[in-house]
């Protein structure tokens, strides 16, 4: 084996290696602690300052391909919102978030909640609202403009919540968004806060996969965006925290030991590509 | 068609609502009739949406369609295309008439669709990313001058700060993380993010002035 060899493996040892590496911690996991990053921590203050009654818009604006990452975000703050009593309105700006956002909340009010007395009073699901960012500004307006009737065809104006209480953004206490595109975070800032008096009256906190926070960190800093769970592990201390504060099962572990590994075996690619580079160069060959 | 209908009429449009929502938006009170009246009027969307939908259906079908009645270019995915396009409307359709559903995504065999085939389609899709960027990485973080070395030091602090290792082998790497997001990173965000609404926000009166007539199509 040539020293320049090193600098060129084929991908498929590497592609090999890594199935390796994260398989290892989801059949055995490392059970490796968690830090509570500031990010994380700020949504669940946040939350946890609400007081029973308020009104919670949960935004399922993803799809099944970044569903591992977002979907235990918006599952967390669900059962979040529920034990403290809020007000939850659900739906999704994007049509493959719709059936998410009714599996999500059928795992935390029950799988027959749309039957069940607390709909339409303490809980709702809208479905799939169209439009994407015209179909935000219509329901931060006006609820009733944007779908006049709920997932299952029932009319807002047979449903207590949306009749009564959460007629436009003016009502809304807490948006969660849970993105991962466009519309996402920045078209809530844009089209629902930005047009109802700012952070203070319509806060907004996110969900979103990891590789696209770094987009939206410059609306956290401005106080935009609240606070933000940062992909899975975002997940992962956000179920930390509820495991802690209420006993929520903290199921993220084996996911996250994996990707711990995963992270360093792609750190290892990159020191051993570059060593093969560097001796590569100081024998005047080509890189 | 007379350039009246196909250039004129469309400014026309254009520059009247666009007018509207810029009046409704910096100058009429929230709750006000007018502004109101403005709010029925982006829930007209609904309707263009729609109808947009059938279009890119149809227009879907036929560009496929041409590409493998003439064996063009991939016209063996063509062909997958226009079953699988078919194959869904005709199970959203059915759902709807077994079951009457109110909304075509809540019918069960539309859902069937979504969770058995979709979605893990999709997800697989996904996570692919997952192997291609490790190559990736491994190809294309090379100390080749100074700003590639910046790069691969951030993407490496990155990489042990966002996963709970970095944690067991120094408590400091999750702060460095943070600290970079927050800050190198969200400087650079807001230089981008204010270059782009300056643009949009030109592109915006160049629309209504109809200076820019791009969305209109091909002038012939």
């Amino acid at each position: 084996m040539s020293i320049g060899s090193i600098s060129k493996i084929d991908r498929r040892y590497l592609y090999i290696l890594l199935f390796i590496a994260v398989s290892i911690p989801l059949l055995s996991p490392l059970k490796l602690p968690i830090p509570i990053g500031e990010h994380a921590k700020r949504v669940y203050d946040l939350t946890e300052s609400l007081t029973a009654g308020d009104i919670v818009i949960e935004s399922f604006d993803f799809g099944p391909s970044t569903r591992p990452e977002n979907y235990p975000q918006a599952k967390g703050h669900l059962f979040h919102a529920r034990e403290l009593g809020l007000k939850v309105v659900a739906l999704a700006f994007w049509p493959s978030g719709a059936p998410i956002g009714e599996e999500a909340l059928r795992e935390v009010y029950g799988a027959d909640f749309e039957h069940s007395s607390e709909y339409g009073q303490t809980v709702v699901y809208l479905g799939y609202v169209p439009g994407n960012e015209v179909g935000m500004q219509t329901f931060g307006d006006d609820t009733s403009t944007a779908k006049g009737t709920d997932h299952w065809g029932t009319s807002l104006t047979d449903l207590p919540l949306m009749r009564d209480e959460c007629r436009s953004a003016e009502d809304f206490d807490l948006w969660a968004e849970w993105a991962s595109g466009t519309p996402g975070e920045q078209q809530v800032i844009q089209f629902v806060q930005g047009r109802h008096g700012g952070p203070s009256a319509v806060p907004i906190v996110v969900g979103a996969t990891a590789v696209s926070v770094s987009g939206m960190m410059n609306f956290y800093t401005s106080g935009q965006i609240y606070g933000i769970l940062n992909g899975l592990a975002g997940a992962g201390e956000y179920e930390f925290m509820l495991n802690i504060g209420y006993g929520y099962p903290y199921e993220q572990g084996p996911s996250l030991d994996a990707q711990s590994l995963g992270h360093v075996l792609i750190l290892a690619f990159i020191v051993l590509g570059n060593i093969g580079y560097l001796l590569t160069r100081s024998k005047g060959g080509k890189s | 068609m007379s350039l009246v209908v196909k250039r004129y009429i469309p400014l026309a449009i254009t520059f009247v609502m666009g007018i509207i929502m810029v009046i409704a938006t910096y100058f009429l009170e929230i709750g006000s009739p007018a502004r109101d009246a403005t709010t029925l009027l982006t829930g007209t969307v609904d309707v263009i949406v729609a109808t947009a939908g059938v279009i890119g259906l149809i227009v879907l079908l036929r560009h496929h369609g041409v590409n493998v009645s003439r064996r063009g270019k991939y016209w063996k995915y063509s062909t997958i295309t226009i079953i699988g396009v078919i194959t869904y409307l005709i199970v959203a359709v059915y759902g709807v008439a077994i079951q009457g559903r109110y909304l075509m995504v809540a019918s069960e065999p539309v859902s069937w669709v979504y969770n058995q085939l979709y979605a893990h389609m999709d997800a697989t899709i996904f996570s692919l990313l997952a192997f291609f960027i490790a190559s990736a990485a491994y190809r294309a973080f090379r100390l080749r001058s100074l700003e590639a070395s910046v790069l691969l030091l951030v993407g490496a602090l990155m990489l042990l700060g966002r996963a709970p290792i970095g944690g067991v082998m120094w408590e400091g790497f999750p702060n460095i993380a943070t600290w970079l997001l927050n800050v190198p990173n969200s400087a650079g965000m807001r230089a981008i993010t204010i270059g782009i609404a300056i643009g949009a926000i030109l592109l915006a009166i160049r629309q209504l002035m109809g200076v820019e007539r791009g969305y209109l199509g091909p002038e012939r």
